[in-house]
């Protein structure tokens, strides 16, 4: 077979001929019996890679599926910026100035109380977290502790304080250093001794002078975040709001003081 | 329109993820990659302009990803100490369809990478050649000859190893020599 008929084999079998060649290639094939079974080789070869790689590849995992969706909302938004962003921009210049002040007052307004980013990354790692609690290592709690202590110097040229919490009340379970949107957060997960998990997440953030405790409920879970100079902490769980208060506002009080 | 996009978006990321296998050859990590490729489309969403090609964009990502100092020296010192057969803990080995399985997944394991890749894109994956050439960045020809280079060495594997159990016993051992009269 010459270079031509070969690269037509596989032109052929991946559908890059057009009608006028694929007709002379199926007329080839048929006075070939030897090419017609390289032929018939190379479409068995692919369908066993394909079922392999189905079987291999299986359903991805929660966190995977978790940011494919994120992506989706990433991509959609921007795609309805895109698409009206300037006529949404053409209307305010009709309307006047005195009106985009207005408008730019409300965003900024409406910003403040809206869930911080971080925080909506927590509910998420939270959701995961207790979906993947089997999954946990059995990394002994001296191990945990030892981690916990070495990973804040993972999120850069900042100091990172951790809140020193009662063991008998809270026992830590996993301590990770998970990927964000922008950047790594530190994610803390812990276990309550009703069997409740709660999961922390400490992220890097400009320095904001704000010392207050913000409960907020996002995917059905409940979060409270606070700050502490150039670190964002948030606590995810599912118990009732005042509750997730009480410890969320033992764990600022301990990082405030440390 | 957005349902077509999020299901644009799940086909593409099982397309990444069975790209990302051919790469690394090792499940957790692949799959590390690819939420890695996600995390920074993420972030990096503003600059996706939507008549680009999606698929496309989101490889580009995983490639950077792929080959960033940090994860390819991760990447190396694992599979220098052991490369995972691609399917040798989900197959069954003692039927025939599945030892075929087997083999030619180990056999595809074993090609080159450049081969793989091409192999994985445009055989598996089903893209475009000119899609494929993009996104590995070479020239069609390029592309044509690593898939035939690929299949075929593919083929000759595979038919080695299955002729090779021919002449073997139940326990894979060769078969004791008859006289035949």
């Amino acid at each position: 077979m010459n270079g031509e008929r070969q690269a037509d084999l596989h032109a052929y079998i991946d559908g890059e001929l057009d009608a006028e060649r694929r007709m002379a290639f199926e007329a080839f094939l048929a006075s070939n019996p030897a090419v017609a079974a390289r032929l018939h080789d190379y479409l068995h070869q692919r369908e066993i890679l394909r079922h392999g790689f189905a079987r291999t590849a299986g359903d991805p995992p929660q966190h995977t599926e978790s940011l494919t969706g994120r992506l989706y909302g990433r991509l959609r938004m921007e795609r309805v910026v895109r698409r009206f962003g300037p006529l949404v921009a053409a209307v305010l210049l009709l309307v006047g100035g005195a009106n985009i002040a207005a408008l730019v007052h409300h965003q900024q307004k409406t910003a403040s109380y809206a869930v911080p980013e971080f925080a909506e990354e927590a509910a998420e790692m939270h959701a995961t977290a207790v979906s993947q609690s089997l999954a946990f290592s059995d990394l002994s709690p001296a191990d945990l502790k030892a981690m916990a202590e070495g990973l804040p110097h993972r999120l850069g040229a900042i100091t990172v304080n951790l809140p020193a919490l009662d063991p008998n009340l809270l026992t830590l379970v996993r301590a990770t250093l998970v990927p964000l949107s922008s950047g790594v957060g530190l994610q803390f997960v812990y276990r309550e001794r009703d069997g409740e998990m709660l999961t922390l997440l400490v992220v890097a953030e400009d320095p904001i002078d704000d010392r207050g405790l913000y409960a907020v409920e996002q995917r059905g879970l409940q979060l409270v975040y606070w700050r502490n100079g150039a670190t964002a902490y948030t606590l995810a769980g599912s118990r009732s709001d005042g509750d997730l208060l009480v410890v969320a506002k033992k764990m600022a009080d301990s990082v405030r003081r440390s | 329109m957005t349902f077509s996009l999020r299901s644009q978006l799940s086909d593409h990321v099982r397309t990444l993820r069975r790209y990302a296998m051919t790469l690394v050859r090792n499940r957790d990590d692949a799959e590390d990659l690819v939420q890695e490729t996600l995390v920074r489309a993420i972030a990096g969403a503003r600059t996706y302009r939507p008549e680009a090609n999606l698929r496309s964009w989101l490889f580009g990502i995983l490639h950077n990803v792929h080959v960033s100092d940090l994860r390819r020296d991760q990447v190396r010192t694992r599979a220098a100490a052991s490369i995972e057969p691609l399917v040798r803990s989900d197959v069954a080995p003692n039927q025939p369809d599945q030892v075929e399985l087997a083999r030619t997944m180990e056999a595809f394991a074993r090609l080159p990478e450049d081969q793989r890749r091409a192999l994985m894109l445009v055989a598996v994956d089903g893209l475009s050649y000119q899609e494929a050439a993009g996104i590995l960045g070479i020239p069609l020809g390029t592309l044509m000859s690593r898939l035939a280079r690929g299949r075929e060495a593919l083929r000759a594997d595979v038919r080695g190893d299955l002729r090779g159990d021919e002449g073997r016993g139940d326990d894979g051992r060769p078969a004791p020599l008859r006289v035949v009269k």
